[in-house]
């Protein structure tokens, strides 16, 4: 019963149960320190005090009580915890003993009261005020009307405190000065627990603040990066340097659309040389421009660029070191760009062999720092892994300057066909090249939504099929044999 | 065949200037192989730039050294190339933007001199290979014969 009553009740309630057996000041200070919480640090100390105040009143009722390290202490209405123990009624003059009339006065009182009510939260017997020797005086009185009832406990708990004491304790004293800083300890520990819990409990809270803060911004950007990338981007596990190099290559575009509308009816109105200059040189600038921007997202994220995730899948599929081949686009637009006079055919045909030279030179220097850095990854032994890995590091931070390299050569490959190239010829040869890349984006995008039926054509294993389509699907049909 | 061919020496009779016809006509006869040194302090780098038509200054290993030289060997020139070591790297840069001319800014590596001169770093190359201008330079460092 003590039990089911200890666990139903909490502190506050109890207050109301003591109207005078303890200074509500006790209870209260009790109860605003330690909170919700059960001590038993708390409790165990006043148990034992009671008891131990117990036993000496038994052995020594007639001798003033020595206690002079506990005189202060107040034992409190814990052991209405269990009433089966009933409160010992001591007959102490006021003067014998100051603690022991009023720890015994006022327990018989709480016992009193107590038994009748909820005895779950623990007085602490810490706090006891002074002020509780003044109430003990007033309590004699009242006791009478109560005594009586807690006279037939008293008999019983005579023995129950003594049997609980005596197998610990050969002399009161020691006892008492070792459980007291027993009791001191636990209470420490209780305290410093319950700070730590509280310390834990508050960085709990911050981290899911900051975790909510976080995928708050990751949805940001995830969104913004999935729909300026286009088609290019896999979701969700874009570089922030390559989501953004994603959105100006988008807008880059767009501009290159308004440039090359600009061009053709430039080219269409037969413009003064002097203002199709402007335009053509406005469309150079334009390349500039998106070529400072791959330098700046180099930098970031050189694997974006060099995987050529940025761009779209068929112009990836003739990527060469994170852009367009120089010599390629050279060796179009000759086609495209008669008539040409003999010299200009002279320098493009020499731009075509010094753009593939420059190219050839730098496709080696990759080669080398790509069969370098394999070395590197194959040959890092266990114990040296960090080591190794710092070296391949190093070299990985190598690709960014192949990379500027490529587009430098972009770069220098088109001002020198611009010096090759009339301004006409130039307005003429930059539309080509725009069209040109605007039909492998078509081209891309056409692929994707090509339709699946023709992969179910009839099985066709003849390889003499001059058209590209033909021979993807009949290896997709190879394939699909397996 | 690094040894004696004709053209050696018909270039050494030619006169082109003792340093320069000699690296040129070993650049010419030893096609295959590369003179390479490695620089030990700051006063031989001076000493390389100042006997060579062309040099290239680049860390042991670099790759874009050799692309450099491979550009510069595309047009048959052999470049000297001096080896940098990391500690002697920040004295050699040093070094070279005062070989370079007072108030110019430190050379990246790869570096390259042509004639005495800072030409300037990979991209200065590739922008003068594309251009046109490299091979004039060259011939004018008589790195070039042809």
């Amino acid at each position: 019963m003590a039990s089911h009553r200890f666990g139903e009740e909490s502190g506050p309630s109890h207050h109301h149960h003591l109207p005078y057996a303890l200074p509500h000041m006790l209870s209260s200070n009790f109860l605003n320190q330690e909170g919700s919480s059960f001590d038993f640090g708390e409790l165990e100390q006043a148990i034992v005090l009671q008891g131990v105040k117990k036993i000496n009143n038994d052995h020594d009722k007639k001798q003033p009580l020595i206690y002079s390290s506990s005189s202060t202490v107040r034992p409190a209405a814990t052991l209405e915890m269990f009433p089966s123990w009933p409160i010992r009624f001591h007959h102490h003059t006021p003067g014998s003993s100051k603690s022991g009339g009023g720890g015994g006065e006022e327990s018989t009182d709480s016992g009193s009261a107590a038994n009748t009510v909820s005895t779950t939260a623990p007085e602490s017997p810490v706090s006891t005020k002074p002020s509780s020797s003044d109430h003990h005086h007033l309590q004699p009185p009242q006791m009478d009307g109560a005594g009586g009832f807690s006279q037939t406990h008293q008999t019983a708990g005579r023995q129950t405190p003594e049997k609980r004491r005596e197998p610990g304790s050969d002399s009161n004293k020691a006892v008492d000065a070792k459980t007291l800083r027993r009791l001191a300890q636990n209470r420490e520990a209780a305290r410093k627990s319950r700070l730590r819990k509280k310390a834990y409990v508050q960085q709990l809270e911050s981290s899911r603040i900051r975790l909510t803060q976080l995928e708050q911004d990751l949805h940001r950007a995830r969104s913004q990066g999935i729909f300026l990338g286009g088609g290019g981007v896999a979701g969700g596990s874009i570089s922030s340097g390559g989501a953004i190099f994603d959105m100006e290559y988008a807008r880059w575009l767009d501009e290159d659309l308004r440039h090359m509308s600009e061009l053709r009816t430039a080219v269409q109105a037969h413009l003064t040389d002097g203002d199709l200059r402007v335009i053509v040189d406005a469309y150079i600038s334009h390349y500039d421009e998106i070529f400072r921007l791959k330098g700046v997202a180099a930098k970031s994220d050189v694997f974006h660029l060099i995987t050529g995730m940025w761009a779209t899948p068929a112009e990836r599929c003739f990527l060469w070191m994170g852009g367009f081949r120089p010599s390629d686009l050279i060796k179009m637009l000759i086609s495209q760009l008669d008539p040409l006079t003999e010299q200009q055919i002279m320098g493009i045909y020499g731009l075509q062999q010094t753009s593939q030279q420059a190219e050839d030179a730098l496709s080696q220097g990759l080669e080398q720092l790509q069969q370098s850095l394999i070395d590197t990854i194959a040959n890092g032994s266990i114990n040296d892994s960090m080591h190794h890995m710092a070296v391949a590091l190093g070299k990985l931070a190598n690709l960014e300057g192949f990379v500027r390299q490529a587009d430098n050569l972009r770069q220098q490959t088109l001002h020198q066909l611009r010096r090759i190239l009339t301004v006409r010829q130039a307005a003429r040869c930059f539309l080509v090249i725009g069209e040109y890349y605007g039909r492998l984006r078509a081209l891309s995008s056409l692929w994707a939504s090509r339709p699946r039926e023709a992969l179910q054509m009839a099985d066709d294993n003849s390889c003499q099929t001059t058209t590209d389509l033909h021979m993807v699907q009949s290896s997709q049909n190879q394939f699909s044999n397996f | 065949m690094q040894q004696a061919l004709p053209f050696r020496d018909w270039l050494t009779t030619a006169g082109g200037g003792g340093g320069a016809g000699r690296s040129a006509a070993a650049a010419a006869a030893n096609a295959n192989s590369v003179r390479e040194s490695t620089i030990g302090d700051a006063g031989s780098a001076r000493k390389l730039v100042a006997e060579n038509a062309v040099v290239v200054f680049a860390r042991r290993g670099c790759c874009m050294c050799h692309v450099v030289k491979l550009l510069l060997r595309g047009h048959g020139v052999n470049p000297s190339i001096a080896d940098v070591d990391e500690q002697n790297e920040a004295d050699l840069a040093d070094e070279l933007s005062k070989i370079a001319g007072d108030g110019s800014a430190v050379p990246q590596l790869p570096a390259v001199f042509v004639g005495g001169e800072l030409f300037g770093g990979v991209e200065d190359v590739m922008g003068a290979h594309i251009s046109g201008e490299l091979v004039p330079r060259l011939r004018e460092a008589k790195a070039l014969w042809l």
